[in-house]
Order: structure tokens, then sequence, then C-alpha cells
């Protein structure tokens, strides 16, 4: 199995390695997206793994309690957690970075008092907040250190700043060699598909960082062997994608995914944390300021980088794909068909898109005009 | 027993419409003649600062209700498909926002809003900043925006605990936090305005509210008391909500005392806001403001009389905070978990169960607004609570705001059936 190869697998069988660990007699950590300090995780000497939900489960105990707005992925993880689905887990940290996920927090503190018979890990709320000034930045640290006491706890023993500068580091170079292999589906002739890179993004959750730096630098190594790939250059942007469904419908339509904007896309692999000096703050400082959610402010600044990215990726047409209850992206739409539409970029929205049972044809019919519009 | 008599408007009713009439004539008067400064915010954040200023205060929520009330909803939300907002997106709080997009004063209602001296608001979900940037961005001023923690626990008994527990009710790092952001907006607000923020006034204006508030749960209890209920729901709200974006003023509890002497009149007059009262309803979550008669349409038909809704009562429980030397903490209290008292699990349930027995309710009518989830979180749990409880529920799918959704005869036929086969 070549690297590209393990880091499907690791994609697909997501909890294998936190249980194996957990079974080996070690510590893990569960979380939500790219906003909990994994950092603080690692350097505790604990395994962090990313938490996600599956489209493809049933969710009777999430439909009893939740209204049908919920967010598919949200329904999803309610169901798996009182279904004892995360138990291999010590703790399960949420972060506050949308609005989706601290309901999620809320209705599970209260369904232990509603099914009293059903028993998941350790719930614990990170409070980060992202408005970019003086007050919230002391805020996050003062939740930083305190997430850092929560997990001394569980490990049982006090984490040293040199751990953290470690495992700061470790991620700075993950990030440098995921800049890199991105850059094989940038190029003139990509040579790795958009779906390949969502799996590679995903996997970065599942397995440590040490490993995933590893096989990334394996696809580096090799990757004059790899086979260039055709397409019309697009860009998926929106809403956060829990399996690669999607994007395999769009690249199976004549199109290579050359670029994503979305949270669990290249977005949380963008900025390197600051290393030197106290590794408390850089942390904070990245967290707060640069942590792609859906709390990220102010939009503008957002829809500049967006826009940066169209033209450094070369972008032919713009997917937007936003989920069935979206809420919050459909505000900015709008304004940024207008700013593409300046630049002469098509693009296709896709709006209100079930995450339990997508519409796939109706998606594919969409997906394939949109293409071939592109010519 | 003698036939209750049934009522006319309360005198305090027709003062507190006319008290608002006069408050938006005033506030156009001083900030389109006279250049005077003001802000729009949203509901839920801290008007206490510039009430503290003078500095007049455009509620969002409030205007929002004008609007659907005057019907110019359905006008708004096609301007809205038009120009690209799909018809997913919460609606309540953006309508105000559309009468600038739309630019028109001629339609908006009072002639529509002038250029502010900055927008503020509370960003409890995650789209309000969004709306508050391109609404800012529209008038070219600033976007304060007051960041939201969270209650990492909810501890039982909020409403009896809110007014004198709030420092363990609300943690103490949320409330560190909260007061150094309201120094930031003081701040600003002093900067932009060149108005000093007056400690002296401030503190007396939060010992009104607190004073208010004793009033609002005085009147509460007389009404959950009353057989039959002398006040129908929709002129509780007038008095209480007109109060509630005038706290902090002398006006608010002489015009709460008032009203609550009227109310006390009635109940020893016997007088009732329907003469047939059989049923006693709940009103749960958000008010149906385009519709305010929907309330009474049960009286005549069924009896059923609605009695009671978290708007009626939130300004005794949740916006009381008493203090001895810190009021600006007392102010971080206010505001700090409004939402969540309202919309959480088991914070909403707890409260409304409370409500329901000290008023005799027999049921309640729940409102889960459409295209608003920020406002119908929660609402799964408190229904199964109120039910474990012995308190049917019915819920009621509609939009807030959104006229051109609202099946009058569907929703009548389901509250009517409702009363008639689970009551």
């Amino acid at each position: 199995m070549n690297a590209l190869e393990k880091l499907r697998s690791i994609y697909r069988d997501r909890e294998a390695e936190a249980r194996a660990i957990k079974a080996g007699g070690g510590k893990v950590v569960g979380y939500f997206s790219n906003n909990v300090p994994v950092e603080l995780i690692a350097a505790a000497g604990l395994f962090p793994v990313c938490l996600t939900g599956d489209p493809g489960e049933a969710t009777e105990i999430g439909d009893r309690y939740m209204e049908e707005f919920h967010d598919g992925n949200i329904r999803s993880i309610f169901d798996r957690m009182l279904r004892g689905h995360y138990n291999f887990a010590d703790l399960i940290v949420v972060p506050r970075t949308s609005e989706s996920f601290l309901q999620l927090y809320y209705y599970l503190l209260e369904a232990r008092k509603w099914e009293p018979a059903r028993h998941f890990p350790e719930l614990y709320l990170f409070d980060l907040l992202q408005a970019p000034n003086w007050t919230v930045g002391r805020y996050d640290r003062d939740r930083l250190n305190e997430l850092r006491r929560t997990l001394d706890r569980v490990a049982g023993r006090a984490t040293s700043d040199d751990a953290i500068r470690a495992a700061i580091a470790a991620t700075n170079e993950n990030r440098a060699l995921f800049g890199a292999v991105n850059k094989l589906r940038r190029g003139d002739r990509p040579s790795v598909s958009g779906t390949d890179m969502l799996r590679i993004a995903g996997a970065a959750g599942f397995t440590a960082t040490a490993n995933h730096t590893a096989l990334l630098h394996d696809i580096q190594k090799d990757s004059g062997a790899l086979e260039p790939l055709d397409g019309r250059r697009v860009m998926v942007k929106g809403s956060p994608h829990d399996d690669d469904g999607f994007y395999a419908l769009v690249e199976s339509c004549g199109a290579i995914i050359v670029a994503d904007d979305h949270v669990a896309g290249e977005r949380a692999f963008e900025h390197r944390i600051a290393d030197g000096g106290d590794p408390m703050e850089a942390l904070t400082e990245h967290y707060h300021r640069h942590s792609p959610s859906p709390r990220s402010y102010p939009q503008a600044e957002q829809d500049r980088r967006f826009l940066d990215l169209v033209g450094e990726a070369r972008v032919g047409g713009v997917i937007f794909f936003h989920d069935e209850w979206d809420d919050v992206l459909g505000w900015d739409y709008p304004g940024q068909k207008k700013l593409l539409d300046a630049r002469g970029v098509k693009s296709l929205f896709l709006k209100k898109q079930s995450y339990r049972s997508p519409d796939r044809a109706a998606q594919r019919d969409a997906v394939r005009g949109f293409v071939e519009s592109l010519a | 027993m003698t036939k209750p008599k049934t009522e006319e408007r309360l005198i305090s009713t027709q003062r507190a419409n006319e008290h608002q009439r006069e408050w938006f004539l005033d506030f156009r008067r001083r900030v389109m003649e006279n250049g005077e400064p003001y802000v729009i915010s949203g509901a839920v954040a801290p008007h206490e600062i510039f009430h503290a200023m003078e500095i007049p205060v455009l509620t969002t929520q409030w205007y929002s209700a004008i609007i659907a009330a005057k019907q110019l909803s359905p006008y708004y939300f096609d301007l809205m498909d038009r120009m690209g907002w799909h018809d997913g997106l919460p609606r309540y709080g953006s309508l105000p926002y559309m009468t600038t997009v739309d630019n028109n004063p001629e339609r908006a209602p009072y002639g529509g809003l002038p250029k502010p001296m900055m927008l503020v608001d509370r960003v409890r979900g995650d789209f309000g900043q969004r709306i508050s940037e391109q609404w800012a961005h529209a008038f070219g001023v600033p976007d304060f925006i007051v960041d939201c923690s969270s209650s990492t626990r909810l501890l039982d008994n909020w409403h009896q605990r809110a007014q004198h527990d709030w420092e363990e009710l609300y943690e103490t790092h949320r409330l560190d936090f909260q007061v150094a952001q309201l120094k930031d907006l003081i701040r600003a607000a002093e900067t932009l305005s060149g108005r000093d923020f007056d400690h002296a006034e401030f503190t007396r204006q939060m010992h009104r509210v607190n004073e208010a508030g004793e009033v609002v749960a005085e009147v509460r209890d007389l009404i959950a008391a009353a057989h039959p209920c002398p006040v129908p729901l929709t002129e509780q709200l007038n008095n209480v909500m007109a109060a509630t974006w005038s706290r902090g003023s002398q006006w608010a509890i002489n015009h709460l005392s008032f009203y609550r002497d009227e109310v006390k009149a009635r109940i020893d007059k016997g007088v009732g806001a329907s003469p047939n009262e059989r049923y006693r309803l709940l009103w749960l979550n958000n008010g149906l403001w385009f519709n305010t008669g929907f309330y009474r349409a049960f009286e005549q038909s069924h009896g059923a009389v609605f009695v009671w809704s978290m708007y009626t009562d939130f300004f005794s429980d949740g916006y009381r905070k008493y203090f001895t030397d810190d009021p600006l903490r007392a102010l971080a209290a206010r505001h700090i978990s409004m939402n969540e008292q309202l919309h959480l699990p088991p914070w909403m349930a707890d409260w409304i169960i409370h409500q329901a027995r000290g008023f005799g309710a027999h049921g309640a009518v729940m409102l889960v607004p459409e295209a608003d989830r920020m406002s119908a979180y929660g609402t799964r749990f408190a229904r199964l609570a109120l039910e474990k409880a012995g308190i049917p529920v019915l819920e009621l799918n509609a939009s807030i705001v959104d006229a051109r959704r609202w099946d009058n005869q569907r929703m009548t036929a389901l509250v009517a059936d409702f009363i008639e086969n689970r009551l």
C-alpha cells in the first residue's frame, strides 16, 4: 500500500488508530472541527482524534430529541454519542466555534437526564471566541489555560511548555508538507485529485501527526510517479463534508477540485503557529484569529482570502455547496457571487443539500451542466 | 356565581402605545432634525450603556415587529429573494436591514432608519454578525460585536437564582469577560458620541430596572391568581414590552405601577378578558407579531384564553439583577445568558413549567419558528418536559414575521382541535 492508499484507508476507518491506542492502555481525547488545539492534547501525551458523523447511519435517538433543523452531522454525532459509539474516548472536547456544536453540547447535557442508562464520555466545552480584539484574545488565553489543566488531569501529569512547543513544531511541519502536496493539485497538470486532498485533510484528524507527516512526505517524494489528471478547474466552497461522496461526484463530471474553501478542507492547514516564545500565547493567537470557523469575523476578510485562493488556484468555476439547514453561509452568498461575476468566474449554487439523503442525481445533473459550461 | 364582565382596553395599554409612538417621533426629531447620535442594537445587548448617555437605541427586534405588524414583511421578503438571500435564512432579525437595502423611506415604517452612530449586537448565533457587518457597511458606520461566552453548566432553577445569585449562576470567568467587553463598549460609545458615560445616572437606572421588574412580578402574580384572567395577552405584551424598551426610566416604573393598579381594579370587579373562560393557555416562544389577534381567536369559540407568554414575564425574572457596589457587573449578568434562559433545555422548560403551575394553565401552544432556528432550539425538549409534567403542548410551525407563510385557517383548526381533544 503506498502513502496515498494508506491515507485513504485512514480516512475510511477513522477511529481505528484511536481504538487501538485505547485498547493498548493509552488515553484518547475526541474533538470536533479544526478549532480545538490538538497540540495541547498531544503534548499531554493523549491521542487526539477528530470525531465526525456518518451520513449513512440512522439517527433514531437523535430524531427523538432534536428538532428537524439540526445540521445532519450534529444529529448523527448526537445519536452516535448516545449509542456509545465514542466510548473509546476519555474526554470529548466540544468547541464553541459554531452554534450547532454549542447546541450539541447542551443537548448532550440534557440527554444525560433523559437517557440515564446510556453512557458516554465526559464532555468539555472549549469556549473559544473569535471576535478579533484584545479582550476576546485574553478570554481565549484563559480558556486555553483551563483546557490545559483539564487535559493534565486526564493525563495524570503536568504538561511542560517544551512539550507544547514540540507539538506546535510538529503541526507546522505537517502544514508545510500539506501545502507542498496541495500544490500537486494546483499545477497546470494536477496529479492529486481534490477528492484525495479532502481525504488527506480529513486523515490528519484520525492519525498521529508524525504518521500523517511521514505519509505526506512519501507522497511528495514519489510525486514524479503520479499520473496527471484532466478536468475543468473548480473550487468547492461552503459547508464542510463528512464524507467524500460529493467530491467524487464532482470529479466524475469532468472537473478537478483544485481548491476548496470550507472548514474541513485546506483552509485548516493554511496558517502556521508562531514558534518560539510563550507557546500558550502562540496557540491563543492561532486559534483566536487564524482557525477558520463559521464565526470567523469580519466576513469581508474571509471573502478577500476566498478571492485570493480563486486567483492563486486559477479556478474556472466555484461550486457553492450549502447544507440543508444552513442559516449562516447564505448571508455571504449574494456578495460572493457578485465578486465572482465581476471577475468573470462562473458559479453554481447548490443550496439546502441534505446530509443524510443527498439527491445525487440532481447534484450530478447540476454539476455536469456547470462543468460543461466552463469549456 | 355571577357572569364575569367583559373588559375594555386598558388605559395603560393606550398609554403604552402612545409612549412608543411618541418615543419614535422624539427619536426622529432628535436624530433627523438635531443630528443627535443614535444606535441600532439587537434586543439582547446592553442598551443601558446608551440610556445612561442619553443616546437613543433603536432595537432591531422592535422595528422588525413593527414592520410585520404593518404587513410590510412580504414586500421585504420578496426583496430578499430578489437579492439572492434564500428563503431558509433567518427572517426575524433581518427585516430592518432590508429597509436599508430597499432605501425607500416612503415605504419603511416611520420613514425608515437614518444613519446611526454605530451598530451593536451580542452575537449568540453565527449569522447575526454577518447581518450587522453588512448593515454597518451599508451605513458606513462601525459594527460593535459583543462576543458571547457560553455557560459550561446550567444550574437548576435559574428563574429563582437569577436576581440575587447571579455570580454563581452565570460563572465568574464569564462575568469578568462581559464586564471587560462592556468597558470596551463604553469607551467606543464615548469616543464616537463625544459624550461621557454618567456613572451615577447609570447606577440609578440599574436600580430602577430592578424596581420596574418588581412591579412586573407583582402584576404577574395578580394575573396568575385571578380567575378569570383580567387582561388579554396582547395587552400584557404591550405594557410590559413598552416598559422593557424604556427600562431604567422613571416612566417605566410609573407606567407599570399604573398598569398594576388597573389590573388590580379589574380583578376586584371580576372583569375577565373572556366572558366564558374555561381553558387557560400559555403561548410559548416568540410572539406572532403580524397576527396578534390570533391570541384572542379562541375566547368566544372555546373559552380558551392565553394568560402568559415568555415575554410578559421576562422583565421580572430575567432582567432584575440586584447589586451592592458594582452595577456594571450586574448589567453583565443581565444579558449574559438571555438566550439560554429563553431557548435552551433545561432552563426554558423549567421556567415554563413553574409558570404553568402558577397560572393554572391547562395547556400550551408553542410557536416553533420556521427559518429561524436560533429561536426554535430547545422546543422539542421543552415539549417533552412539559408533557411529562402533565401539560399538553401543541407545536405550531410558522414564521415569526413572514405573513406570506401563515395559513390562518389551518392554524386555527389545529388550535381548535388541540383545545377540543387534548385539554
